[in-house]
């Protein structure tokens, strides 16, 4: 549970995941799928938009400033990194 | 029963019966008068502006149209401007949305007016609607039951008449089964018809956004005006528009539906579900439609595979929610990996923190071959059975549910139960195919589904339904 709590970044608790977990076993005996003729329901595009900058408008801006959750003056405050 | 209650409404603001003012505080007054807890937040100011602006066009001698004029309500799983958008969820309980998702904005522009930001189980996980901070939607006929989820707030609002339609967000049953617990019209479209764009990502392989209405004609309307390829969402595709004056009472002569065995055979299914699904399927016999019986996976295989394509999904999904440019953050930690922990271990609700945990393990080393890839090959089986039915019938025909509405609580104590009463709606997910949810003769709705972009046909065969039936 250690590991997956790490990438999880999350602490278990009382969080039991084994209901969840016995639909491993579930697809693991299922046999003999047929996949011929299946269609992928994703459409894959190649029309992709120019790779630019689009400056968003400023009470967009103001918004995504707006939702920082800590500031100091103007300086926007992040978790230290290096020790 | 009118065929379209847009378009009665508009009828009456037209002819001056009701200002849209009037129209909108009535709607707003009723949305706080609701003791089914169906609204994280209502929009009070913003849409009596909007009703303020509609009767001025209306007193300078402009008919309005299409949606002009319309209140509706929005799934709080969609960015809407200036609003807070939550999911439903601590983690995000202050965010106010920097933009507004397409199909919301597409919306607005044809003139309707949104009422509320309405509540769903946390970031659509869950089935009844009881994993949300804003506490569990009830079932819009009986307090004791659950609304049904995730977007369970959405169905009560329509089935209160309190939004004349609204938007939830569908992944694995999330629009239709609700809308059957609370007897409404709930369309997930084919995957793709509709942007993503400014919906917050669960399952971005299956999630889709779809109305909510009272009649078949106004579930075509909206998603007219929803549909279309967007350039902010790779996987939208460019759709034809629903002609919904060409709808025919009459059910089309040569008309086949395929029953899948092994869901009206499965032990859970509700005795009298299954009893109201036959009467039904009598009825279409009398009117002419060939009804055939086919194979198809178990309902524990299809719960499987949604289930664990979903973890692995909305494990990557969520984990861009960590607090550091958004969202509530736990402040004065030592370091950057107990900001991250504590932020995301007090953020997230128990059912939210299982399906991460879970989909995280789906894709570790030891498990992403033999489960999640495994899952993958499934679905392909699942797409493929499908083409194959529907070279031999038109439509498919299921019960939305197994069971009618559980107790409020009931679930909680049995999560496993929550997720296998999916099994009905998870299979058509996978697939990406169109399906409605329709209060036709059954006590939780019945499922029409077709092929892949076969919208209007599900529409056409559902409204001759509505009135021949």
């Amino acid at each position: 549970m250690d590991k997956l709590e790490q990438l999880s970044n999350i602490k278990a608790g009382d969080v039991n995941i084994s209901k969840i977990t016995d639909f491993f076993e579930t697809i693991k005996n299922v046999k003999d799928i047929d996949t011929l003729g299946s269609e992928d329901h994703i459409v894959k595009s190649d029309n992709l938009r120019e790779d630019v900058v689009i400056n968003c408008d400023p009470e967009e801006k103001a918004l995504i400033l707006d939702n920082f959750p800590a500031k100091q003056g103007t300086y926007l405050v992040v978790p230290k990194v290096i020790q | 029963m009118s065929e379209s209650i847009i378009q009665d409404i508009q009828h009456k603001l037209n002819n001056k019966e009701v200002s849209c003012v009037q129209l909108v505080q009535e709607k707003i007054d009723a949305l706080n008068a609701s003791t089914k807890n169906a609204n994280n937040s209502i929009l009070a100011e913003s849409a009596l502006k909007q009703a303020a602006d509609f009767d001025k066009q209306l007193a300078s001698g402009k008919q309005l149209s299409g949606l002009e004029g319309i209140p509706f309500g929005v799934k709080d799983v969609y960015l809407l401007k200036g609003t807070i958008s939550t999911a439903s969820s601590n983690i995000l309980k202050n965010y106010k949305s920097p933009y507004t998702a397409t199909a919301i904005q597409k919306l607005i522009d044809a003139g309707a007016i949104p009422v509320s930001k309405e509540n769903c189980d946390q970031f659509g996980h869950g089935s009844t609607n009881e994993n949300s901070i804003f506490g569990t939607t009830k079932n819009a006929f009986d307090d004791s039951k659950v609304a049904g989820g995730s977007s369970g707030g959405s169905a009560v609002n329509v089935a209160q008449k309190n939004t004349v339609f609204s938007i939830g967000g569908d992944t694995g049953g999330s629009i239709r089964q609700p809308a059957g617990y609370n007897n409404v019209f709930g369309f997930k479209p084919t995957y793709g018809r509709v942007s993503r764009y400014g919906l917050m990502a669960y399952t971005s392989s299956s999630d889709c956004v779809g109305p909510f209405a009272e009649t078949v004609k106004d579930i075509a309307t909206t998603l007219n005006v929803m549909s279309g390829k967007d350039g902010k969402d790779q996987t939208s595709v460019e759709s034809t528009s629903i002609d919904v004056n060409a709808f025919s009472k009459d059910i089309p002569a040569g008309t086949k539906v395929g029953v899948y065995k092994t869901f009206i055979n499965h032990p859970s299914l509700d005795p009298s579900i299954k009893k109201e699904f036959h009467v039904l399927i009598e009825k279409l016999k009398d009117s002419g439609v060939t009804v055939k019986e086919l194979d198809f996976f178990d309902g524990d295989t299809l719960t499987a595979t949604y289930y664990i394509i979903a973890l692995a999904e909305t494990a990557s999904n969520l984990s861009r929610i960590d607090g550091i440019a958004y969202g509530n953050r736990a402040m004065d930690k030592d370091s950057l990996a107990s900001t991250y922990l504590d932020t995301r271990s007090e953020g997230f609700s128990e059912e939210s923190k299982r399906r991460i945990i879970a989909g995280n393990q789906v894709l570790s080393v030891g498990y992403s071959d033999e489960i999640y890839k495994k899952a993958l090959t499934v679905r392909k089986g699942i797409e493929a059975k499908f083409v194959k039915d529907f070279n031999e019938v038109d439509f498919i025909l299921s019960p939305t549910a197994p069971s009618l509405p559980p107790t409020i609580g009931q679930s909680l104590k049995d999560p496993l139960n929550m997720y296998l009463s999916d099994m009905y709606t998870v299979g058509f997910s996978l697939g990406g195919l169109p399906t409605l949810s329709a209060p036709f003769e059954v006590a939780n709705n019945v499922q029409i589904t077709a092929a892949k972009g076969k919208d209007e046909e599900i529409l056409r065969f559902a409204y001759a339904i509505e009135q021949s039936l």
